[in-house]
């Protein structure tokens, strides 16, 4: 699979399309993992707390998109905001020396399309995407319409996927020559950005065309936010914990033996990464949002008034990793199938709460199962630890990491001390790329590898490569 | 021409697993996060991996959600012969929320509009566990269900304190 793709193409591939299989290698670690900080410990030992008040609106205010406009709650000195831009609008704007990490945050003042139908392919959501962006100098550092897919790794400067119907985010170095590039710090001086979306890549030269949805009428609110100074070898995050669930409250949650377990299994696969868990709050979410989803939220995402959407916009407007803890995720609405996780956008807009992309979603159903919880985490056979996983997992595409192999074995993590199960090599003979999933008996045998990751595509590993902290280390949630 | 195709068709479809590897296959299936193991994926594990589906979805040692996944899949390999095993998980008072709701997907998707509501009536009945009465609405409510009117007649029958549980069905019918 060579050539020019568009982005839009690039999340059609997501969707589940498995012709080809064009795995590549990928270069040498420039990396050296930091010692492991010590989390248990003061001041890194975590704080936890229940919030006062229930986070939301009292009662529910339905859904009207486009959703409000967010702006960040990181400090002032972090924040570049660049106003309302139209699609094709090219915005300059400073990064200053000694940046380590900057990201771009796109939210939908006016709709345009809703959905887009690239020809041949399935409806997709309108997503604004940093169209192109230039470096310093003049340097063209990404290009939605060429930017190599991880596929085609190594060689891509960056990855852009954080899109959903009406915001993206875009957080840079996402890949391992970007962010061996940026070891002393994001080139300093005056960048480039051309707005865009799926509609408007419709109308671009090279396109592939589209049957609905071309259009150039998007308007969006563009902001950028900075990780001052080089990225940290170590870092503490901050996690909110909604509860929406009829079986536990906030109060009752921080004060459960479980849900501690599950605490200090993610503070230990997070300290792997050079993170230490901060300050940790519980809050409730209004009786109206616990009735309405206490049955199960739909994890699959079908517009800006979707269940994740709408519970999304329930969380408060800070500099924490947003975690909504609830009873079930199924998927669609009368199947039985259903999930254990999922993220409102792959990275999510950090320091941007409230928007319609701004949570990520964790099922609490196997939390009380004891079968195997003992001194070690145990991920089938210990609930609080199955959570755990999940909500690190979670955590991870929030901060900026995809799946090291995704289920078709054809698409990758652009990330280089990861490891990698390529369908071209890793199935048995006889068994073409397609016609099997890259399942962990597939993933663990010779150069086939990843299952032990936590961003393996399988709830199970607890890994993170030297490379993975750094991307995360590098993210605007972390102090 | 028949045989040709059907020898290519037989050459590009792997054969089933079996033993340890069917068993590894499906515990990967089953610690999927996001991913959508689709109808096709189980059922090229053929009829042996029916037994060990169903061992996992009535196992209390194991997570609720891997008791979910198995009972679900036991539709797609089974089909509406999966039915004793999902009327077993729905009719556990004990079990997990999650395997009760993964049992009324499971009825919703095997049995015919006409019986759905008799097949759920354990389930619209829960007096425990006012979510699984609102899970049995809203697959009541689905497009394939059928039973809006049963819904509205349910919903009215509930609590004023209850009835925003069932805004997911109330949505679905309303559409």
């Amino acid at each position: 699979v060579t050539g020019r793709r568009s982005g839009a193409l690039t999340a059609l591939l997501l969707l589940g399309a498995t012709a080809g299989c064009g795995g590549g290698g990928k270069p040498e670690d420039p990396f050296v993992a930091p010692p492991a900080p010590d989390c248990a410990a003061p001041p890194r030992a975590p704080s936890v707390s229940v919030a006062a008040a229930p986070a939301g609106p009292a009662s529910d205010p339905g859904c009207t998109p486009p959703a409000a406009i967010m702006a960040s709650a990181l400090p002032a000195s972090r924040v570049i905001h660049l106003g309302t831009q139209a699609v094709n609008a090219s915005v300059p704007f400073t990064i200053p020396a000694g940046t380590g990490a900057f990201s771009i945050i796109l939210q939908a003042v006016a709709a345009s399309a809703a959905n887009v139908v690239f020809n041949g392919s399935p409806s997709l959501p309108n997503t604004p995407v940093p169209l192109r962006l230039v470096a310093p100098g003049g340097r063209a550092f990404f290009d939605d319409t060429v930017t190599p897919f991880p596929a085609q790794y190594p060689g891509a400067g960056a990855v852009y996927r954080g899109g959903r119907h009406g915001i993206g985010t875009f957080t840079v170095p996402n890949t391992s020559s970007t962010a061996a590039a940026w070891a002393r710090g994001a080139p300093a001086g005056t960048w480039g950005l051309v707005v865009g979306d799926y509609a408007s890549e419709c109308t671009a030269p090279g396109s592939p065309g589209c049957s609905s949805g071309a259009s150039t009428a998007g308007v969006y609110d563009v902001t950028v936010v900075l990780r001052s100074g080089p990225v940290p070898s170590t870092g503490t995050i901050d996690v909110n914990f909604y509860v929406v669930s009829s079986t536990l409250t906030a109060s009752a949650a921080s004060a459960n033996a479980d849900v501690a377990r599950m605490l200090s299994t993610l503070g230990g696969i997070y300290a792997r990464g050079g993170l230490c868990l901060g300050q940790v709050t519980f809050l409730d979410v209004p009786g109206w949002a616990r009735a309405r989803f206490a049955a199960g939220v739909n994890g699959l995402p079908s517009g800006p008034c979707d269940n994740l959407s709408q519970l999304s916009k329930l969380s408060r407007n800070d500099g924490a990793l947003q975690v909504f803890l609830v009873d079930d995720i199924v998927q669609g609405g009368q199947g039985g199938g259903r999930v254990v996780g999922v993220d409102g956008a792959i990275p999510g807009p950090s320091g941007f709460g409230g928007t319609i992309a701004s949570g990520a979603v964790v099922s609490t159903a196997d939390l009380d199962l004891r079968t195997s919880c003992g001194a070690a985490p145990d991920y089938t056979g210990c609930g609080a630890d199955a959570v755990a996983a999940v909500v690190a997992h979670e955590g991870g595409h929030w901060m900026g990491l995809f799946h090291t192999t995704e289920m078709d074995g054809v698409n990758f993590d652009a990330i280089s001390d990861t490891g990698t199960c390529d369908c071209t090599r890793c199935l048995p003979s006889g068994t073409g790329c397609g016609q099997a999933l890259l399942t962990a008996d597939f993933c663990s045998q010779g150069a086939c590898a990843g299952t032990e990751n936590l961003m393996f595509w399988l709830v199970g590993g607890d890994g993170l490569t030297a490379q993975q902290g750094q991307v995360m280390r590098g993210n605007p949630l972390v102090r | 021409v028949g045989s040709l195709l059907l020898a290519i068709l037989l050459a590009a479809t792997p054969p089933a697993p079996s033993g340890a590897e069917l068993r590894a296959r499906i515990d990967s299936y089953l610690r999927t996060i996001h991913g959508h193991i689709g109808a096709e994926e189980w059922r090229r594990l053929g009829p042996e991996a029916v037994p060990v589906l169903e061992a996992i979805a009535r196992s209390t040692q194991e997570l609720p959600t891997r008791r979910a996944g198995a009972a679900w899949a036991l539709v797609h390999l089974q089909g509406a012969s999966a039915r004793p095993v999902l009327d077993a998980l729905l009719g556990d008072r004990g079990a997990p929320f999650v395997v009760r709701s993964a049992a009324v997907g499971g009825i919703g998707a095997t049995v015919a509009a006409a019986d759905l509501r008799a097949a759920l009536a354990p389930a619209l009945a829960a007096a425990e566990d006012v979510r699984l009465r609102a899970r049995a609405a809203s697959v009541l409510a689905s497009p394939t269900g059928g039973g809006c009117e049963a819904v509205r007649t349910l919903v009215a029958g509930e609590p004023e304190a209850s009835r925003p549980f069932f805004a997911d069905a109330s949505e679905r019918c309303a559409r």
